[in-house]
């Protein structure tokens, strides 16, 4: 048998894929959706894994009730996350984006005088 | 109920690691909630509104089953739970392929019980290659040269996770279903060759060949790395079969030379042309008093416009170029057209066969389809 790896499998499907939304975003985005809600799955299958294998046991985790400073310090993380996540809404409430700005410096920085 | 129960694992199976079975099982229990939830919901969506909202269009209620797509695809919901069904289908792949691809070059097992004989010259109809059937990227043509399993391998994993389990440990139900329905129907038969054509992994090939242990059992299909995982697999289970990579249609095995040729779920994937020559091919191998069993699809049931429907969704979605034109095939009729003078058809009803077809498992009417099977024998 030849030793060279082979070449990756396809990944891609012969066949269109159909449009089932006016809108193509809306289709990957449910797609997108999909797969992330996969990747969530993943994840929760880890931790009852690791719950599992450290002996900690699923039931445990279930009773534990956080005291006062740990569940600060979960709040503080959870806002930095939803912070994180919705971004690209927020942005928008600091204010316009300035363009006239941003091409302004560009044009500086081009002619020299930046 | 459908329940996650574990594929029985042989040397070719990929499960991969912790993750990659993680992702297979969110796979496997997102197709339930298709099949379970989604799929019956678009009858309630028809009757709540989508029906009233076409006869409030048009003056009266949806007849056929074009007109009851046109309702249904003016449904958001619909189309919202098409896009995701989709998804979900692509999410089955998604699963599977990495760790099939991480197999790399297979090595063929050293002493077998039977043996895989591939032809690099079999040129495979058009109509196996022409789109990925179910969207399995690759399709069943793809292969990367020697030791790649990888189609096979693919194959596999996936339709244990579309069928949701039901096609059982060893994926063979629609085999098992086969076999059973000839040994009641002819239960002093005993063929000494069987040809499974089509054979794909040999996921129905096999139980022929438990089934008659004295007889030589060959399985033909175009797909070669299919054809190795088919022959890893085969041999791991302990099962002699013979693996050919040969076109159904025209194998280049000799005349008169099985007492049975069978196939499961190959006809639907063919064509207008392929099919009567895969009918024809099947005489010219028969001996004398040999028998022909294709077990598939059956027609559709005209008089059900919404079953129809459903089951139209397969060549809109699904990639099943031929489903709708097959299933209105008459197959009695072609199989006399090849030469079979006695014919018979049957229905074999089992769940996996509701599932296949977009049924709900409890819809009453639903009980009682199944797959067809066409036996027909060669004159002694
Ligand atoms: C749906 S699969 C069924 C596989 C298998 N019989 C089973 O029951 O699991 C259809 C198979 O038929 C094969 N096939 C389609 N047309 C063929 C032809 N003309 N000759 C040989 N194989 C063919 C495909 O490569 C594929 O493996």
């Amino acid at each position: 048998m030849p030793d060279s790896p082979l070449p990756p499998l396809p990944r891609r499907v012969k066949g269109a894929r159909p449009r089932f939304h006016d809108e193509p975003a809306i289709d990957r985005l449910i797609a997108m959706l999909v797969a992330l809600t996969s990747e969530v799955s993943v994840l929760a299958d880890r931790l009852a894994t690791l719950e599992a294998l450290s002996g900690v046991g699923h039931d445990a985790v279930d009773a534990h009730v956080p005291d006062l400073s740990e569940r600060a310090w979960r709040e503080a993380r959870r806002e930095a996350l939803i912070a994180r996540v919705f971004a690209a809404l927020e942005v928008e409430l600091e204010g316009p984006a300035d363009s006239g700005a941003y091409w302004e410096t560009i044009g500086r920085i081009e002619r020299g005088e930046l | 109920m459908k329940r996650i129960a574990e594929q029985e694992g042989h040397a070719g199976l990929a499960l991969g690691d912790h993750d990659d079975r993680a992702r297979a099982d969110f796979a496997f229990t997102l197709r339930n909630r298709v099949t379970s939830t989604w799929m019956p919901g678009t009858r309630t969506i028809f009757d709540r509104r989508a029906a009233d909202a076409f006869a409030a269009r048009h003056g009266r209620r949806p007849q056929s089953p074009a007109e009851i797509r046109e309702a249904m695809d003016a449904d958001p919901w619909y189309r919202f739970y098409l896009s995701a069904r989709r998804a979900s289908q692509e999410t089955i792949w998604a699963a599977v392929i990495p760790p099939a691809e991480r197999l790399g070059r297979v090595a063929m097992p050293a002493a077998p019980r039977g043996a895989l004989h591939l032809d690099s010259s079999v040129e495979p109809p058009a109509y196996v290659g022409a789109i990925d059937i179910h969207c399995m990227p690759g399709g069943y043509l793809a292969d990367r040269g020697e030791g790649d399993t990888g189609a096979g391998a693919v194959y596999d994993r996936g339709v244990y996770l579309y069928m949701s389990g039901l096609m059982g440990g060893r994926n063979d139900a629609v085999g098992q279903l086969a076999v059973a329905f000839l040994k009641s129907r002819l239960p002093e038969f005993a063929p000494r060759r069987i040809l499974d054509m089509g054979c794909g992994v040999g996921h129905a090939t096999l139980p022929w060949a438990t089934a008659f242990p004295s007889a030589d059992v060959t399985g033909v299909d175009v797909g070669a790395a299919l054809l190795r995982h088919a022959h890893v697999r085969a041999e791991s289970f302990g099962v002699a079969v013979r693996f050919v990579q040969a076109d159904a249609e025209a194998t280049g095995l000799p005349d008169g030379h099985f007492d049975l040729v069978t196939s499961s779920i190959l006809l639907h994937e063919t064509s207008t042309r392929g099919l009567p020559a895969i009918l024809a091919e099947s005489r010219r191998l028969l001996a004398p008093g040999g028998v022909m069993l294709h077990v598939d699809q059956p027609r559709f049931d005209d008089d059900d416009p919404w079953a129809t429907f459903l089951q139209e969704n397969e060549t809109h979605y699904n990639n099943e170029p031929f489903w709708r034109r097959y299933r209105s095939l008459d197959l009695e009729a072609q199989a006399r057209a090849a030469g079979f003078a006695r014919v018979e058809l049957a229905t074999l009803a089992a769940d996996v066969v509701r599932q296949s077809q977009n049924n709900a498992a409890d819809d009453p009417k639903a009980r009682a389809r199944g797959f067809l099977a066409l036996l027909a024998f060669r004159d002694a």
